[in-house]
């Protein structure tokens, strides 16, 4: 089923602001650090918008506000229409299942102490027969074309894009309708970031999702994106379609992230 | 490039996991000339990492390492490999210095980046305070930072990761080494910072005469700014020789495989990776490591590790079929 | 084979190691190597149990304070402040000067108050844990939190635990051996390693193998524990690929 990536409006960040306390180390002097200021910007059903920024620019705090990890100072995050910081618990559990995050770091992703197999049943809809449990964590890891041997396998036994794969596959399972890429290709290798673009492309068509792409990688944004929108310190300086942004950049930063990134 | 600061002849690694001899990578030899930038590429776990911690011997204590590795340079030669232990800890620091992947981990939380800069410095400036200040300075001034004195009073937490990966430069060459060795420096930094890291690096080879070990598994930043190539794949050297050569005429498949990927990036298709290990891990005993990803692999390959091959320009490579 | 450690033989006083009496006699003619068996058996019921209270119950508050945080964090930490207020040997000397020394006293007692130690590491193990991506991504899947707190963050601190646990063993055998020395611990008939120990101190020089079997066996079993431990943690670190640096 091909998806239409219609005008519905999935997921809608307005006036998004995030503030850190920093205090030294014995907590006497307190200084309070923007990392978001004011960010407004939404992402339509079945496209997939990247956020490019350098480290530290706040594009992952924008992830976590949306996973409901870093409450924001103020601004809402509306998904479906609705504000995710207003769920209770039950509502919330059921959010964190449509939206659905895939870290950088697979190693850390993933419970040392579990084997494959326990974390994608935890991953599952918890009222499923087991054969249907079986069924379908089959179906998703060949979705992510993962061997069954990897089933009985504790992450430290996989390799680095085995890991990131057994992510993925978790994200699907939860039958999500979006997924977060918080970093989750740019520092692989080259060979693998082909593998996981290619992977994430059938994926999307697939289950029909919506992606949100944050890298500081123009060359995977420039594969995978729809839309991109730019971040620096905190703040969204330019948005808008992949072409545009990439041929006819109108802000200066954009226009220096893109020569820095041609060899 | 006539003289060799470092000098690498058939060098192997095996650490024992779960009671099992595992070999980490063998028989890497290479030259690393004076005010040279080597990058040492290929697909992560490939052993590239521990290649630069073997150098240091930074390796766990029942790790097994055999070969030589030779340093120059003004001072007395070292075998890097079989030299006593406290012979090395002249050696870190004072004549090879080491940039790490993630900076915010290489560093000591509780110590401001000045105090870490002065314990790298040399003994002799060390020694008077405000010399020592004065060098730190001028070293933050070096790579390219505009308020020094901000820095060098900055905790690693206060800063990003573009300017920490500056620091860390600054901790490694703190000791006046010859050599820099630089393991995947820039993979966790953006286009901007990796940038200026790059330009760091050519200022150090321009300024300095500093010979640089650099690790990276990015191929298009190694073939514009490195000299020379190491391609290894799972712990083996494929080919090596001049960047530039190797980009124009690759004789491993290994190495046209990763250029094509590169390449297939920027098609209309999108990318392309190399197709995944189609033998079981068993059945790889004895011949080529790569056999099972190679689109022209032949029965010899399987069975038969090919021999190393090289020409007069320190050109090499380890394929039984090489491409012409 | 082991004889009867309470059978007196007044033949066989103060003899030492022999065939018969692998570790000698004491000053009743009792045979040494049955009573420090049976001693070790007071001594290592009295540091298991002490052990398995001091971890269930720190454990479970440590738990409980790390992960939900805010007010049940601060009132139990100050409920551990205020029970660590109590020197738990002066309250046991205390209580046993109220009533006669007993080894249910002191099983009772140390049990009660050895657990706040495992609940200040426990809380800073969750604390720790608690931030891991892997506990990030369980939580993001919708898990309950009792789900997560069971399955993502309670074997990821079982390494410290079971340090702890160990060295808490050795420690409690060594406090019930202290206060068996100086007799406010076992009593006469019975006999733990301390009491034996005390026995032997009274003549020294003459029957010193009474000393140095019963003294030894406090030592081999205090080092047994803490390398029992460590190779617990070996094993569990291993099955998961955690490598000691």
């Amino acid at each position: 089923m091909v998806i239409n990536p219609g005008r519905q409006i999935l997921l809608e960040v307005k006036n998004l602001t995030v503030r850190y306390r920093q205090r030294n180390g014995f907590g006497w002097r307190e200084k309070t650090v923007d990392a978001l200021n004011d960010v407004s910007f939404f992402i339509h059903r079945g496209e997939t918008l990247a956020l490019v920024g350098e480290t530290g620019s706040g594009k992952s705090t924008i992830a976590m506000s949306i996973l409901h990890f870093v409450s924001p100072d103020s601004g809402e995050i509306l998904y479906s229409g609705e504000d995710v910081w207003k769920f209770k618990r039950a509502e919330l559990r059921a959010y964190h299942r449509k939206i659905q995050p895939v870290f950088q770091n697979a190693d850390e992703s993933l419970n040392p102490r579990l084997k494959v197999r326990s974390m994608l049943v935890d991953a599952l809809v918890p009222a499923l027969s087991t054969e249907e449990k079986n069924r379908r964590i089959r179906e998703y890891l060949s979705a992510v074309q993962l061997d069954e041997d990897v089933l009985d396998c504790f992450p430290h036994q996989l390799s680095g894009g085995q890991k990131q794969r057994v992510c993925i596959a978790r994200a699907l399972a939860t039958e999500s309708e979006m997924l977060i890429l918080d970093e989750a290709i740019s520092s692989q290798d080259l060979s693998l970031q082909a593998h996981l673009l290619k992977l994430l492309s059938e994926l999307k068509k697939k289950f029909s999702l919506t992606y949100l792409y944050i890298s500081h990688d123009l060359e995977t944004v420039r594969v995978i994106a729809d839309r991109v929108g730019i971040i620096k310190d905190g703040r969204l300086i330019e948005i808008g379609e992949k072409d545009e942004i990439f041929n006819s950049p109108e802000e200066p930063y954009t226009q220096l992230l893109l020569e820095r990134s041609r060899f | 490039m006539d003289r060799l600061a470092l000098d690498v002849r058939n060098l192997s690694l095996s650490i024992q996991t779960e009671g099992v001899d595992k070999s980490i990578f063998e028989d890497v030899s290479f030259c690393l000339g004076d005010s040279s930038l080597l990058a040492v590429v290929g697909e992560s776990g490939g052993g590239k990492s521990l290649l630069c911690k073997s150098l240091l011997r930074l390796i766990p204590g029942d790790a097994r390492l055999s070969g030589s590795a030779v340093i120059s340079g003004l001072q007395t030669p070292v075998d890097l490999i079989s030299c006593p232990d406290f012979e090395m800890e002249s050696v870190r620091g004072r004549r090879i210095g080491m940039v790490f992947q993630e900076p915010a981990a290489s560093m000591n939380p509780v110590m401001t980046c000045g105090e870490q800069i002065c314990d790298a410095l040399p003994k002799t400036i060390r020694i008077d305070r405000r010399s020592a200040r004065r060098r730190t300075t001028e070293l933050l001034e070096f790579v390219g930072f505009k308020e020094p004195s901000r820095i060098a009073r900055s905790y690693p937490h206060e800063l990003s990761g573009g300017m920490l990966q500056k620091v860390a430069t600054v901790l490694a060459i703190a000791g006046e080494p010859s050599i820099l060795i630089a393991d995947e420096p820039s993979t966790a930094l953006d286009a901007v910072n990796r940038f200026e890291l790059m330009e760091l690096f050519q200022r150090l080879r321009n300024e300095f005469g500093m010979s640089i070990l650099w690790v990276t598994h990015e191929l298009r930043s190694a073939l514009t700014y490195a000299d020379e190539l190491l391609v290894m794949y799972a712990g083996n050297v494929m080919e090596s020789g001049s960047a530039a050569e190797i980009a124009e005429h690759p004789k491993h498949p290994y190495t046209k495989a990763l250029l094509d990927v590169e390449k297939s990036f920027r098609e209309p298709d999108g990318p392309r990776p190399i197709p995944e290990e189609t033998l079981p891990v068993k059945k790889r005993d004895g011949g080529c490591v790569f056999a099972g990803r190679c689109e022209f692999a032949k029965p010899i390959c399987r069975n038969e590790m090919p021999k190393w091959e090289s020409d007069q320009r320190r050109r090499g490579w380890r394929c039984h079929f090489p491409l012409k | 084979m082991p004889q009867d450690p309470y059978a007196q033989n007044l033949e066989e006083i103060s003899q030492p190691p022999s065939l018969a009496h692998p570790f000698g006699t004491d000053f009743f003619g009792r045979d040494l190597f049955s009573r420090i068996l049976y001693g070790g058996r007071l001594s290592l019921t009295i540091g298991i149990v002490v052990t398995f209270f001091a971890v269930v119950i720190g454990t479970i508050i440590g738990m409980v304070s790390g992960y939900f945080g805010g007010w049940p964090d601060a009132a139990l930490m100050r409920f551990v402040d205020v029970m660590l207020g109590f020197p738990r040997l002066f309250i046991l000397l205390t209580v046993i000067g109220f009533t006669r020394p007993s080894f249910g006293l002191m099983l009772a007692v140390l049990s009660l108050f050895s657990w706040m130690e495992v609940a200040r590491i426990v809380r800073a193990e969750v604390l720790t844990v608690r931030e891991r991506l892997y506990v990030k991504s369980a939580v993001a899947l919708g898990l309950s939190r009792r789900r997560v707190l069971f399955r993502y963050i309670f074997p990821n601190i079982l390494s410290p635990i079971i340090v702890s646990a160990t060295l808490m063993v050795g420690s409690v055998i060594v406090i019930e051996s202290g206060l068996s020395f100086i007799g406010m611990g076992v009593q006469p008939p019975d006999a733990s390693w301390g009491t034996i120990l005390n026995q032997g101190f009274q003549d020294l020089a003459g029957a010193w193998w009474i000393t140095l079997f019963s003294g030894l066996a406090i030592v081999v079993t205090v080092i047994g524990f803490n390398l029992v431990g460590d190779g617990l943690r070996n094993i569990l670190d291993s099955k998961t690929g955690v490598r000691e640096s």
